[in-house]
């Protein structure tokens, strides 16, 4: 089981090199470099959560977008017909090429979020004198949404208890505006108590920020930061050059 | 004034703190509809309510904000629809600014405005990136126009303007209502309150 947890530089650098090579490699090499990246991702420490996302997610969308453009390509002669369905060379091959450029990108952006944590980025970006402020809308935004959903289904039971009917459409609709705006009214005022303890303890100061633990990066994250970037530097020379 | 003097001045904590709430409403609303089973997306309510309080610039960052944590947590296809969140804010913004949001029709009117321009924006990034399908309700019709023999960059497009001007008309509708009946005194506290409520003034 791999245990290293990477810093967000090489992670980043990681992410925009596989959205270059999403839209430059050839369809043979996009699919290899998906299957090799997911069988990296199965030994690493967080392999469980990132392969049950692909499968969740990335696959149904793989197979829905195949079979969409195998079948429906209305404009191109078919190549071939099973049971009365018609298949043609040019779906086919539109369906290879969004199927591993999906594959690839999708698998680089959710490897990149499993790796990095919203809370590392945020802590990581605060340290880089990112305004304080996108800090805590990037870190709160994802608790918000707990908060949210909690004091929803609080709402929607005191309501419900109050004789809210829901049998129609337009009942729903009706109620949707009575839940939101108490729902609204109590998170803009617990998000303004906090932005306003955080501006007592001076939060907002443009002074020089100091940390605890700095985020540097070690001497393995230096290597594949020199590594990623000298690919990259390399892909992009090659499609201006050639 | 550059865009970080702007910023420095314009992004007070009770509006880094309404752009916290607008980033959970455009995540959250899901459940919402879930839960009252309603057959919308309103995923960009958030937006439209920060953008009518707040402004352009704040309602452009929690689009972008928002779209980046979905693909964190739901689907990294969000990523990709960041330009789609950044014209609706703009554009929100710019209406409120007109007077939009004062009567109900108006709302209605600016959000169909608003989903013409979405599915414009929208459409070439569905159609290239994943040619035309996002597992949402909305597939079928992008199929039913492809089968007519349709382009695949037009049928995305004619499912977008089916679809979209519906959904932000209600969206536009719903941050209507919802502002109309918010407390003044909370309103007050937002740049956007005598765009909101002229007959106050």
């Amino acid at each position: 089981m791999i245990r290293y947890l990477p810093h967000p530089v090489p992670v980043f650098l990681f992410l925009v090199l596989i959205i270059i090579s999403g839209f430059t490699l050839s369809i043979e090499v996009r699919f290899i470099v998906s299957v090799m990246l997911l069988l990296l991702f199965t030994f690493h420490i967080h392999g469980n959560k990132i392969l049950r996302t692909i499968v969740r997610i990335v696959i149904p969308l793989c197979i829905a977008i195949g079979l969409f453009m195998t079948f429906i390509y209305p404009e191109t002669e078919q190549w071939l017909t099973i049971a009365g369905i018609r298949l043609s060379r040019d779906g086919l091959t539109a369906a290879g090429e969004m199927t591993s450029r999906i594959l690839l990108l999708f698998t680089g952006i959710i490897a990149f979020f499993n790796l990095i944590t919203i809370q590392r980025l945020g802590s990581y970006l605060y340290q880089n004198n990112l305004p304080v402020w996108l800090v805590f809308i990037l870190i709160n935004g994802l608790k918000f949404v707990d908060r949210f959903k909690y004091k929803l289904s609080e709402i929607h039971f005191y309501q419900r208890l109050r004789g809210m009917p829901l049998e129609n459409i337009w009942q729903r609709w009706k109620a949707t505006v009575k839940i939101l705006i108490p729902l609204l009214y109590f998170m803009i005022e617990e998000s303004s108590n906090r932005a306003i303890a955080l501006e007592m303890r001076g939060f907002t100061a443009t002074t020089r920020r100091t940390t605890l633990k700095p985020d540097r990066q070690s001497t393995i994250d230096k290597i594949i930061t020199i590594l990623i970037s000298g690919i990259i530097i390399f892909i992009l020379l090659r499609s201006i050059l050639l | 004034m550059n865009i970080s003097e702007y910023l420095r001045r314009n992004i007070t904590p009770p509006v880094f703190s309404l752009m916290t709430v607008g980033v959970a409403i455009n995540l959250g609303m899901g459940q919402v509809v879930a839960l009252l089973k309603i057959p919308l997306y309103l995923d960009s309510l958030g937006t439209v309510i920060v953008a009518a309080m707040c402004g352009i610039i704040p309602a452009m960052i929690t689009g972008i904000i928002s779209n980046l944590l979905a693909s964190a947590v739901f689907s990294p296809a969000m990523m990709f629809f960041i330009p789609t969140m950044l014209v609706i804010a703009l554009l929100a913004g710019i209406l409120t600014r007109k007077g939009f949001f004062l009567r109900w029709w108006k709302a209605v009117l600016g959000g169909m405005i608003v989903g013409v321009c979405a599915a414009i924006v929208s459409a070439p990034i569905s159609a290239y990136l994943f040619g035309g399908i996002t597992l949402a309700g909305t597939d079928f019709l992008v199929l039913y126009f492809r089968a007519t023999g349709q382009e695949l960059l037009q049928a995305v497009l004619y499912q977008g303007l089916a679809s979209d001007p519906i959904d932000k008309g209600i969206t536009f509708l719903l941050a209507f209502l919802i502002l109309s009946k918010m407390p003044r005194n909370l309103l007050m506290r937002f740049p956007g309150y005598h765009y909101l409520r002229q007959r106050d003034a």
